[in-house]
């Protein structure tokens, strides 16, 4: 081995270089973004962009392509996609009348034969279709002629509607031209834009589909970017490499807010964060210290503190304000710390206790955080409390042992309707600890009528017997905080937490 | 030489079998993947469907044993997450991961490098204080820090490169930086302490006497014999590199594999976890093994023996 010997670089002229270098790359660096390419920047992909797969960015790619039926309009509305309109024939049958003149993007028309394909493939068990349970009281499929479908249920099925907008429609003549796995390799929808480019856990790139019956997108390009971490994310924002950013952490809200060229948009979804007791044993089958735990903990403060004021505290039930199924006459409980000690000196713990919180990490906004809040709390009132906090998959390991410890922190999300998350608290589950017969007839009833006030009337009911009974501390309704450029127009964070871009703008 | 390459090849399928078996029974006993895929009210039809298809049904024992025979083949099965064989998978995301090693393993070896050699031949001065100092602030910084500190600057301030992605010239800087900066300073450290002990050799004594200059002396002596050290580190940070790179591809976005590798293990994709954890220690071992060749063919001694 020769080693020439290095005449006259010194540390300063290796420094030189190095600073040479990077100055070339900073130029070779200096962006050249064409004019309307809309970036977004969410913090998970999905692994692929088969269908189905059930997390709602998962879904948000899936609708640049596909369209469902029917969507839901950001005051939670059901509103006409393909379908324009659609009528209960009978209580367990539905018309859909499909939008005219809709094309694939590969030109061909879209049939009723698309939708029933559609849900055959939801429902076959073989697909593994994340979301099929969505709808899967659905019996069968039935073309009428190609642009009229019914849906027969297998029994009165009132949130058929509320399903159906995250179950998009697939093109059956390439499901069968090509395989179900062309789909994910390159899909092929009604959609607003056109699928051009797929990169794992880096890019999903789209063009606009000129043709789109909602209107031409005034975006040419649309790239959804996978940005993890959210200090990064909310760097490129503020850089102006991406337009919108989803999932900015409440403590990180003000460095949005502080910015010249872009704001938040905090939204509250259909999610509520609640803290759910093992009932089914001591300590919190005993109702009184099952209320003392409500009591003691200050929700306004937590609010305030941890979630930056952005979400909300629940009305003392289960739904948010936003939800069908909504009690306005139940308020949530004001915090009472003294009373709180009564009742737990009543319930035969006059020298306090010893408990723990079963979470998982980042799931949801701040929830560790929240917990440790929580502790603190109850350490004041005598109920000295640990965190457990547990990964993914042990967490749902727990959760299907229906062991998880004296109380948890979980979020269930209503989609709009009560039934979705209602239905978490009902013995059919087995995700319950609590049981309560009434709460149970009302739960099967309200979900066998498609009549909506005896619906409404049903889930009121509901929520006054858990907010009595309390078999969870109903927290917060969990917020979403969006980030957005300020040349965006045309685009407000979705409380359903799909990013529609579609009549978005940047100026 | 060949002799002991070829010793060292033929014990790999079994410290691969090994591998196997601890990776199989931590996923395994850990988390019930059926429950993780599905969604949280997927019907128990779905559930029986996907147990099949994953031999879930079948007693560990012979789940495992059809595993080995599956790997032999080179399947590793597909993945449940993707709907695609896992090998492939795990080897396009290994691309992006092995160019920011390599990017990053220029950069530290040559600055550490040189920075050691120049401490070594300064010894003790001002410059040998500074730099040391430096080099052991740079390892103790975390990575994730350092990394949002880059994007600050260089991204967010100057507007010189771009935060995040993946795709040109110009994305690999910062993350290449940031990695290299926790390596570098293992690397003048390094450099320096092998430097300086061969400095007190008697044949550099020797040359010095002959009236050589210093620089010459340095490098046509010196250099060449205090290379293994530098060459044994590398190997070894080459391996905690490819698994290791995982946080500053989170951090930049880059579509590495370590990302890959974490979020397969969050959701129990048993396939594509096994073929990551056995692409990367095949890297590693191989990386380890080039380094035995390459020091066998610098210093005779250790081909001697």
């Amino acid at each position: 081995m020769r080693i020439r010997p290095n005449q006259g670089v010194g540390l300063r002229g290796w420094l030189g270089y190095v600073v040479g270098a990077l100055v070339f790359f900073a130029i070779a660096a200096s962006p050249a973004h064409a004019q309307k390419t809309l970036t977004v920047g969410v913090a998970g992909f999905p692994d692929s962009l088969k269908t189905g797969w059930s997390s709602f960015t998962a879904l948000t790619l899936s609708i640049q392509t596909n369209d469902p039926l029917v969507t839901l309009n950001n005051q939670g509305q059901v509103m006409p996609a393909l379908a324009t309109k659609w009528e209960a024939v009978n209580a367990t049958t539905w018309r859909f009348h499909l939008r005219p003149g809709v094309k694939f993007h590969d030109g061909h028309p879209l049939t009723a034969d698309d939708v029933k394909y559609t849900i055959d493939y939801v429902l076959d068990p073989k697909t593994v279709y994340g979301t099929a349970s969505r709808i899967n009281l659905i019996a069968k499929v039935d073309v009428i002629d190609p642009l009229t479908v019914e849906f027969v249920t297998k029994q009165p099925f009132p949130t058929l509607l509320v399903g159906l907008t995250n179950i998009v429609i697939e093109p059956k003549h390439y499901h069968v031209q090509s395989g179900h796995d062309a789909m994910t390799k390159h899909p092929i929808g009604t959609g607003p834009f056109v699928f051009l480019r797929w990169v794992p856990a880096d890019r999903y790139e789209l063009r606009l589909n000129p043709e789109y019956w909602g209107g031409k997108p005034k975006i040419d390009r649309l790239i959804f970017r996978q940005i993890p971490e959210s200090a990064t994310r909310i760097s490129a924002l503020l850089a102006g490499e991406v337009q919108i950013i989803e999932e900015i952490p409440t403590d990180l809200i003000d460095r949005v807010r502080k910015s010249s060229n872009a704001e938040v948009s905090p939204v509250e979804t259909s999610g509520s964060l609640v803290l759910t007791f093992e009932t089914r044993k001591p300590p919190f089958n005993d109702p009184r210290l099952r209320l003392a735990v409500d009591l003691a903990i200050d929700k306004d403060l937590i609010n305030r503190q941890i979630l930056g004021g952005v979400g909300s505290v629940l009305d003392g039930q289960l739904v948010t304000k936003a939800t069908f199924g909504h009690n306005p006459n139940i308020k949530a409980r004001p915090f009472d710390p003294g009373r709180a000690k009564r009742l737990i000196a009543e319930a035969g713990y006059p020298n306090g206790l010893t408990t723990t919180i079963t979470t998982r990490s980042g799931r949801y906004v701040s929830d560790v955080e929240i917990c440790n809040a929580i502790a603190g709390m109850l350490e004041a009132v005598g109920i000295k409390t640990s965190i457990n906090v547990v990964e993914g998959g042990v967490y749902s390991k727990m959760a299907t042992a229906r062991d998880l410890g004296p109380m948890h922190l979980v979020g269930w999300y209503s989609l709009g309707d009560a039934d979705f998350n209602a239905v978490w608290f009902t013995e059919a589950t087995q995700r319950n600890f609590w049981v309560n017969d009434e709460y149970e007839k009302l739960f099967l009833a309200a979900r066998s009528t498609v009549n909506r006030d005896e619906r409404l009337k049903g889930y009121q009911r509901m929520m006054e017997i858990m907010h009595a009974e309390n078999p969870s501390v109903f927290l917060f309704g969990l917020p979403s905080v969006y980030g957005k450029s300020k040349r965006l127009t045309g685009w407000v964070a979705p409380q359903d937490r799909l990013i529609h871009v579609d009549k978005a703008e940047l100026r | 030489m060949l002799r002991y390459i070829v010793r060292r090849i033929a014990l790999l399928p079994v410290t691969f079998a090994f591998l196997a078996l601890v990776v199989f029974l931590t996923l395994r006993l850990t988390a019930d993947p059926v429950s993780l895929f599905l969604d949280i009210n997927g019907t128990p039809e779905q559930a029986a469907e996907l147990r099949r298809t994953m031999n879930l049904d079948r007693p560990l024992p012979v789940q495992f044993a059809l595993f080995l025979v599956d790997i032999i083949n080179g399947d590793f099965g597909r993945s449940m997450v993707f709907s695609e064989p896992a090998l492939p998978l795990v080897l396009q995301r290994v691309v992006p991961t092995l160019e920011l090693v390599a990017a990053s393993m220029l950069v530290a070896v040559g600055i550490g490098f040189m920075l050691g050699l120049y401490c070594a031949a300064r010894r003790d001065g001002v410059a040998d204080f500074v730099v040391s100092s430096l080099a052991i602030v740079g390892q103790s910084m975390p990575s994730f820090w350092l990394g949002i500190l880059l994007i600050q600057l260089f991204a967010l301030y100057l507007g010189w490169l771009p935060t995040s992605g993946y795709g040109e010239w110009a994305n690999l800087v910062l993350p290449a930086l940031t990695l290299a900066a926790f390596q570098f300073p293992n690397f003048v450290l390094v450099t320096r302490t092998s430097i300086l002990d061969v400095l007190g050799e008697q044949f550099v004594t020797t040359a010095r006497s002959k009236g050589i200059r210093e620089r010459l002396v340095l490098f046509r002596h010196v250099v060449p014999n205090a290379i293994a050290p530098i060459l044994t580190l590398l190997g070894l940070q080459l391996g905690v590199l490819i698994g290791g790179s995982i946080i500053t591809e989170t951090v930049f976005a880059w579509p590495g594999v370590g990302r890959l590798i974490i979020s397969s293990i969050f959701q129990r994709d048993i396939p594509v976890v096994m073929a990551g954890v056995f692409v990367m220690s095949a890297a590693i071992m191989l990386c380890n093994l080039a380094v035995d060749v390459a020091l066998s063919v610098i210093d005779p001694r250790i081909r001697m023996n």
